[in-house]
């Protein structure tokens, strides 16, 4: 079943597929570069988790936060060395060859930054990105790691002192 | 807003600004991607996986984990096959060749399977599956799931990775029994509707009633029967620039196993193979065949860039000399370090501790904590999207042979060992990435290895000892690749009676000097010390203060009168006692003016200092 076939058949009511994938695709990509460190691999994965959304969108439209649902689906992924190259292999296989490394596609400070966070725990790792890059509230941020608030900010205040002290930046204030 | 917060904002905005051009591709691009088949040819080892996970992990020490390849070997071809022997696809001289047997494993775990079909024709599955599988008492998370519902008074999630292109369920019964269901078929309601009607007492399922239309093809497939499937499986890989994949083969091919890896593989097309029926996965990308050959023998083969059918009409027979000179061979590509380390590699068969091997993209082998967590081990893994198997070799049941401290959330750890006799090339294996360690003789003829593990930041400080543990310097670092080598070499006596001791580290060769020679990394934070030490010549292996005696570190890279050690211990060391062949001598770490005193280690020599 193709996308505008979903729409079709979820009804007026549902949230169209191909709007909000079109609204959200960039994002996700950029979340799982994140996480991921290549963006070509990100937007492997992050295709891979709008294609499970997508399969299931009957259920999803319905959910009070779809984006939140494809981006856990997509830092799972991200999260698996396995998958994340598995994906940057094939990623590299179809659009470079055999050509391993791609340019940083940010400044080298932003690049220094995100490479600090990927080596955060992973938790701490997704609500750092989850914060910055989306400006998610807390609450937000609970519901798309299925955490509580309490343990996002837990992971939000060691993720910044670890962050503060490897890049060098005094020790962060509250 | 400090400094950190304006970088992390920064950060967050170039991250946006990057993918603002991004194209945002037609949906579905990404599965007609024919390197999906890279993808699937990986799921050649996905069957060990998921056995190896139905399985748990054990201990069993007779495990062996061979490795290899031969990119000259032209062929390997008999004239008949036989009952029992396996086989593989002929080998073009281009090709870059690994071959490996696949641990063996104990079920740990008491585990059942009962498979359901609808039949079509000659196929008790033809026209769908219904698959239930129990672990008991599995530590599993479950998870990353689609879903969620409600089944059996607990929650269920809702996944696609039990089986390709269908839907599973899966959940935990009050006693820890970890029960799969999934489905060709069936949808998630059908699934839940089925799960609640289950009578199920620890990991024996009864169904009241079958779906509609199903029969049972398989009544309990049990751990004992899974681990006869996988055990000694033999994998043979290859890849080039335009293809690559490999063949699996094993002598557990009951007509169950062929139907639970058809499941396990979603390979449910009937073909004409090799004088019989074979099973291919539906889609085109989905380059898998499986079929059973000989009566005993289950086989699949996984190509990307070939044709699966063709191929599997082509493997042919192979001997066990045959077998045995594919295995002695290494595959790694030397000519591309971006490839250090990748495909399958590792020591000896008779090794029994700390093999290893990575594959390029699809599967790899790791080192880790055992999962119990109760003892430390080191694990020898194939992770795949649907899980993992491998075993785990406890250490400290042979003193000396291995110690492991793995790292958490960033500190690393060390992984220090003896590698078995003959080892020829030792590669070790982590989520990061493989790489080859040097090893260092003993002796006693023994080869030493030791590596960092994990990435992440650790002060360092590096300490004197028996110098009243004087810091000689401190530093702070990064570690910007996960891994780093510790090595012996470059120590030197200076003129005043001291030793210094180079060790490379951190992209650098750092030289510690003491009066004694015995020097000690202090990693802040984790009360652990890597112990770099000059000890008497004749030194077989010392004892340390503090430290379980039974836990002896082997000597290293004799010079002169004097050998070394390197290890980890557990908090700061008080002392040191080597042992030689005819005596011991010991070095009170805590005393400034300590030097090694004792007996003679050689019988003609003075204990060095």
């Amino acid at each position: 079943m193709n996308s505008a076939a979903v729409d079709a058949e979820l009804g007026d009511d549902a949230q169209p597929f191909d709007e909000w994938y079109h609204r959200e695709y960039r994002r996700v990509v950029a979340l799982v570069y994140t996480l991921a460190g290549s963006r070509t691999a990100a937007e492997e994965l992050a295709q891979d988790a709008f294609l499970e959304a997508h399969r299931r969108w009957g259920t999803i439209s319905g959910h009070a936060d779809p984006g939140g649902w494809v981006r856990k689906v997509a830092m799972n992924k991200a999260r698996s060395a396995f998958r994340r190259r598995a994906a940057e292999a094939r990623a590299y296989a179809k659009h470079l060859g055999r050509e391993r490394v791609l340019p940083s596609e940010m400044p080298d400070s932003s690049h220094e930054f995100w490479a600090a966070v990927r080596e955060l725990p992973a938790k701490q790792a997704q609500v750092i990105a989850l914060h910055y890059l989306e400006d998610r509230p807390v609450d937000d941020i609970a519901n798309v790691l299925d955490i509580s608030p309490g343990t996002v900010k837990t992971h939000l205040h060691r993720g910044r002192q670890n962050l503060a002290v490897r890049l060098g930046h005094e020790e962060e204030r509250p | 807003m400090n400094d950190f917060e304006e970088h992390a904002r920064r950060a967050a905005a170039d991250a946006q600004e990057s993918v603002t051009r991004l194209a945002v591709p037609d949906f579905g691009d990404s599965s007609s991607s024919p390197a999906r088949r890279v993808l699937i040819a990986a799921a050649v080892i996905a069957v060990v996986a998921i056995t190896g996970f139905l399985l748990g992990r054990s201990a069993d020490d007779s495990n062996s984990l061979d490795v290899v390849g031969d990119p000259d070997r032209p062929e390997n071809v008999t004239s008949t096959l036989e009952e029992g022997r396996f086989f593989t696809f002929e080998i073009q001289p281009e090709w870059t060749v690994s071959a490996t047997e696949l641990p063996h494993e104990t079920p740990t775990e008491e585990v059942g399977v009962t498979l359901l079909g609808a039949a079509a024709g000659s196929d008790p599955i033809g026209d769908g599956f219904v698959m239930v599988a129990t672990v008991a008492g599995t530590e599993r998370e479950l998870g990353p799931a689609f879903d969620d519902r409600r089944v059996r008074g607990t929650t269920g999630y809702v996944t696609d990775e039990l089986s390709p292109g269908s839907t599973g369920l899966e959940w935990i019964e009050p006693d820890g029994t970890l029960v799969q269901l999934a489905s060709n078929v069936l949808h998630t309601a059908q699934l839940v509707e089925l799960a609640n009607s289950m009578m199920i007492d620890g990991v024996e399922v009864t169904l009241p009633e079958l779906p509609d239309g199903m029969s049972t093809v398989v009544d309990r497939f049990t751990g004992d029967d899974l681990a006869t499937v996988t055990n000694g499986w033999r994998l043979a890989a290859f890849a080039d620039d335009q293809s690559s994949g490999g063949s699996l083969t094993g002598g557990g091919g009951s007509e169950a196993a062929l139907h639970f890896v058809r499941v396990i593989y979603g390979a449910f097309e009937p073909i004409d193979l090799r004088g019989g029926i074979g099973y291919t996965t539906p889609r085109a990308d989905a380059a898998l065949v499986v079929w059973r050959e000989a009566g005993t023998i289950l086989s699949l083969v996984a190509p990307a860039g070939r044709d699966p059918v063709e191929m599997a009409g082509e493997v042919r027979p192979i001997s066990d000399d045959e077998w045995d000179a594919l295995l002695d061979r290494s595959l790694t590509d030397d000519t591309d370090p971006d490839a250090r380390g990748n495909g399958l590699a590792g020591g000896d068969r008779s090794l029994t501790s700390g093999a290893i091997a990575v594959d390029d993209q699809n599967f790899e082998w790791t080192l880790s904590e055992r999962p119990d967590g109760t003892q430390p081990s080191i694990c020898i893994d194939i992770l795949s999207t649907t899980g993992g198997a491998g075993s785990c070799v406890p250490l400290g049941l042979d003193p000396g042979r291995a110690t492991l401290q793995a790292g958490v959330d960033g500190v690393p750890g060390w992984v220090l060992g003896v590698a078995p006799d003959q080892t020829e090339r030792l590669v070790l294996t982590t989520n990061f990435g493989g790489r080859e360690l040097p090893m260092l003789s003993t002796n006693t003829g023994e080869l030493v290895f030791g590596t960092m593990l994990e990435g992440g930041e650790l002060p360092i400080t590096l300490r004197a000892l028996g110098g009243n543990g004087t810091p000689l310097r401190s530093w702070s670092s990064p570690l910007e690749t996960p891994q780093r080598d510790i090595t012996g070499s470059g120590s030197r006596r200076t003129d005043d009676g001291g030793i210094c001791y180079e060790i490379d580290y951190l992209e650098s060769v750092y030289e510690a000097c003491s009066p004694t020679g015995v020097v000690g990394l202090e990693l802040d934070g984790t009360d652990s010390w890597l112990i770099a030490a000059w000890t008497p010549g004749c030194t077989d292996w010392v004892t340390i203060d503090g430290v379980d005696p039974a836990q002896r570190v082997p000597s290293i890279s004799p010079v002169g009168l004097n050998s070394q050690v390197i290890t980890v211990v557990e908090g700061a060391p008080t002392g040191m006692t080597a042992h030689g062949p005819t005596g011991t001598a010991t070095i009170d770490l805590t005393d400034p003016d300590a030097n090694w005193t004792g007996d003679w280690l050689c019988g003609f020599e003075q204990p060095a200092g």
